[in-house]
């Protein structure tokens, strides 16, 4: 199982974008630092290639997971109510990279 | 278990370098152990003793050194992107005849050698990227 | 390789282990230093004797481009271009360099123009590709 870190916000870059076609089911997927925008993409970049990717990739026992520190900086948690994305604090983090067989970082 | 960290941002410029510490600290509440820190990159500029933020500012190089010092990590610097970057211990910077050295106590320079031996004893490996 | 008088790649001893290490392109040469560390990286373990191969994906595929006798003109005239470390990568036992199919494709590149030694792959291997090694860096 690879737990896949992205950093970058997808209205910017194409780091999300590229990531999710490489997650492979049972795998995790942690946005970080200005990935957390991507908090809503699965609603609100409604019907693009990354939404449909992440209701598929949803499906196959994937993961999401936002670092909620990096959520409360920005000032988006508002946005984790519904949100597909799970928080986790970094000690949460640091679970996840533990259970992980390895870390791909998308940045 | 085993955990290195890579770290690729330098410090203010780069929130990479700010993630890694808090990732780092909280690896060590949770009783891991980390066997190396790889600065490398830009990352490199987390080993200047030179940084100066306003007081009021955490210093992200001292806070990097407290870390290190207390628990006794080995934090290793790349020594060619370190150079690359003017960031040079005495050894160094009597060698390429420099007028100062700014490295950190606590930070050791040393090659791509030690990123390897790293990815290889270690259970965990985790990388920063810069942010831009 | 440039060979600077400070190289990280020397001072190295060859080490025992049956892990396999994958080094994973996703910059472009030259506009950051990025692409050119992580083939320092791989050239320090293919030093170590350790089985390492790289994986060009996205913007990395663009590393695979032959160029090699170019200068660029953050290099000296003696420096090699990137193309030229690319080529020599296969002689420090790095390999396979392996590129996906896609990224290739989506930015118009013609195969015809890669490195001898880049091998393409199919997009659905990479995800295979990146379980299969044990260990994975990401540049």
């Amino acid at each position: 199982m690879i737990l896949h870190t992205v950093n970058k916000s997808p209205y910017s870059s194409q780091c999300l974008s590229d990531c999710l076609p490489r997650v492979a089911p049972g795998d995790a997927v942690l946005l970080i630092e200005d990935g957390v925008y991507g908090i809503n993409c699965a609603v609100s970049l409604s019907m693009t290639p990354v939404n449909e990717t992440i209701l598929r990739l949803r499906e196959t026992q994937v993961r999401f997971y936002v670092l909620r520190e990096d959520i409360k900086a920005r000032g988006l948690d508002d946005h984790l109510k519904g949100s597909l994305f799970k928080p986790v604090d970094y000690e949460g983090f640091v679970d996840l990279v533990g259970n992980a067989d390895k870390v791909l970082s998308w940045y | 278990m085993k955990f290195s960290i890579i770290i690729l941002g330098a410090p203010y410029t780069d929130e990479a370098a700010e993630t890694a510490f808090r990732f780092a600290q909280a690896t060590l509440k949770k009783d891991h152990e980390i066997y190396r820190l790889f600065f490398y990159h830009d990352g490199v500029h987390n080993a200047s003793s030179l940084m100066t933020l306003p007081q009021d500012e955490v210093q992200p190089t001292s806070r990097w050194q407290q870390l290190i010092e207390e628990h006794q990590l080995d934090a290793v610097v790349c020594i060619a992107s370190a150079l690359r970057r003017g960031i040079l211990n005495k050894g160094e910077a009597r060698r390429f005849s420099k007028p100062a050295d700014n490295l950190l106590a606590g930070f050791k320079l040393a090659g791509l050698g030690e990123l390897v031996d790293a990815a290889l004893q270690s259970d965990k490996l985790i990388t920063f990227g810069p942010c831009s | 390789m440039n060979q600077a008088t400070h190289n990280s790649t020397d001072a190295v001893s060859p080490v025992s282990t049956t892990k396999r290490l994958l080094v994973v392109c996703r910059t472009a040469p030259y506009g950051s230093s990025l692409a050119r560390e992580s083939l320092e990286t791989a050239l320090a373990a293919g030093a170590m004797g350790i089985n390492v191969a790289m994986l060009f994906i996205d913007e990395g595929v663009w590393q695979l481009i032959d160029n090699r006798d170019a200068h660029h003109k953050g290099h000296t005239e003696t420096g090699k271009s990137h193309s030229a470390t690319i080529s020599a990568l296969p002689i420090y036992d790095v390999g396979p360099l392996l590129a996906d199919k896609e990224s290739l494709s989506q930015r118009g590149i013609d195969l015809g123009r890669l490195a001898d030694d880049a091998e393409i792959i199919e997009t659905v291997q990479v995800i295979n590709i990146l379980n299969s090694y044990e260990i994975v860096l990401s540049f």
